[in-house]
């Protein structure tokens, strides 16, 4: 049984061993898979918000921001060995749980997360995005493999 | 945001409650069942946290928004948020219990939510923060408006996190109200929740602060003046 971590809204988690990184439910928020082949390793973030303002203030958590959270992970993945020419990234969530109509938030947290990681010459090689509905998403760092399911019991493997 | 003192909490506490009663009120007439509160719980949180308080991220539950305004000079300024969290299977009985009155048979085995129920579910919701809101109007002295509520069905953590997302680049950790209604004869429950903005929350307090005084001021001279 591989160990198994949970990552909630506005955090990051980054693994060298055999690890299954679940982010369960999804809505707005974009799940950011990022997985060194060569390496085995693998980071997850669960990106809340967009484009942070010019001064954040000093007491909200940055690792709610898509910038930051990238940073961050692309950050502790090189302190394990990884090198960021050899990361590639699946990306997952950014929905519209209530329509479209009165929060734009996922679509926000997508067009950050994408234009993030374009930055960094990270490239996307799988992706499930928007919609309505939420998702579960459990990233095996063994392999780079990515499970997404609804809550209404479908799954698919990216 | 300053540290809200223990007294400013409990006046917040009352206030909310008083509301809680309000909006019972009306689900009883609605249902015509007798309805029991819980006595709110509030506490100041990381908003991250804020749907761990009602269960965990995977349940599958129906969330309703419903967005709160005040007129101002300048056009209409955001309030907050009223969510109301209906797990599932008290979504579907809940739903069928309004509906019965209009004679249609709602699909107790089912999973999802037709049209039908999930209008039943957001008109209800309307009415109850309608009701719960005059107490909270009163103390912040301003004129609250709602919005359209909106529905959404899914896990507890995918619903709750885009409306906490709103408010998560003004704030890291917000106020908030929970509490639930228990129906009789059902196994219904319903979450309510009451999020505000920072600068309401700091309004609220003030308010709070400036009834307190006058309060005291009143008594303070009513003493007086016997001697």
């Amino acid at each position: 049984m591989v160990e198994k971590k949970c990552v909630g809204g506005g955090e990051i988690a980054v693994a060298h061993n055999p690890c299954l990184l679940e982010a369960i439910g999804l809505g707005s928020c974009v799940a950011v898979c990022l997985y060194d082949k060569r390496q085995g390793i693998g980071g997850l973030a669960h990106v809340m918000l967009g484009k942070p303002p010019d001064n954040i203030r000093e007491d909200i958590n940055p690792l709610r921001y898509a910038d930051y959270a990238i940073d961050e992970m692309i950050n502790e993945m090189e302190k394990l060995g990884s090198k960021k020419i050899n990361i590639k990234a699946k990306i997952f969530g950014g929905a519209a749980m209530f329509g479209n109509s009165i929060f734009k938030i996922g679509e926000n947290n997508i067009k950050s997360v994408k234009k993030k990681l374009l930055k960094e010459k990270i490239k996307i090689i799988a992706e499930d995005l928007g919609g309505e509905k939420g998702r579960n998403i459990w990233f095996n760092t063994e392999d780079g493999s990515v499970v997404v399911g609804n809550v209404f019991g479908r799954t698919k493997e990216y | 945001m300053r540290e809200i003192n223990k007294l400013e909490l409990d006046s917040i506490v009352e206030i909310t409650a008083i509301g809680a009663g309000h909006a019972s009120k009306a689900l009883s007439q609605m249902t015509g069942k007798k309805i029991t509160v819980k006595f709110p719980e509030v506490q100041m949180r990381n908003l991250e946290d804020i749907p761990k308080q009602l269960g965990s991220p995977g349940d599958i539950v129906a969330t309703v928004y419903v967005g709160l305004k005040s007129k101002g000079i300048d056009g209409n300024n955001p309030v907050g948020s009223m969510v109301f969290v209906y797990p599932m299977d008290s979504a579907v009985e809940l739903s069928a219990l309004l509906l019965e009155k209009e004679d249609y048979e709602v699909d107790i085995g089912s999973m999802q939510l037709d049209e039908m129920q999930i209008s039943a579910l957001e008109e209800t919701s309307n009415i109850l923060s309608g009701a719960s809101l005059a107490a909270m109007a009163k103390v912040l002295d301003i004129e609250i408006i709602e919005t359209l509520p909106y529905c959404s069905y899914d896990s507890l953590g995918a619903t709750l996190s885009s409306i906490l997302a709103e408010m998560a680049g003004k704030t890291q950790k917000a106020l908030s109200f929970n509490t639930s209604f228990e129906i009789e004869d059902h196994e219904i429950k319903t979450y309510f929740m009451l999020l505000l903005e920072p600068q309401i929350l700091e309004h609220l307090v003030d308010r709070v602060d400036e009834i307190f005084h006058d309060l005291l001021a009143e008594y303070v001279e009513e003493e007086y003046s016997g001697i």
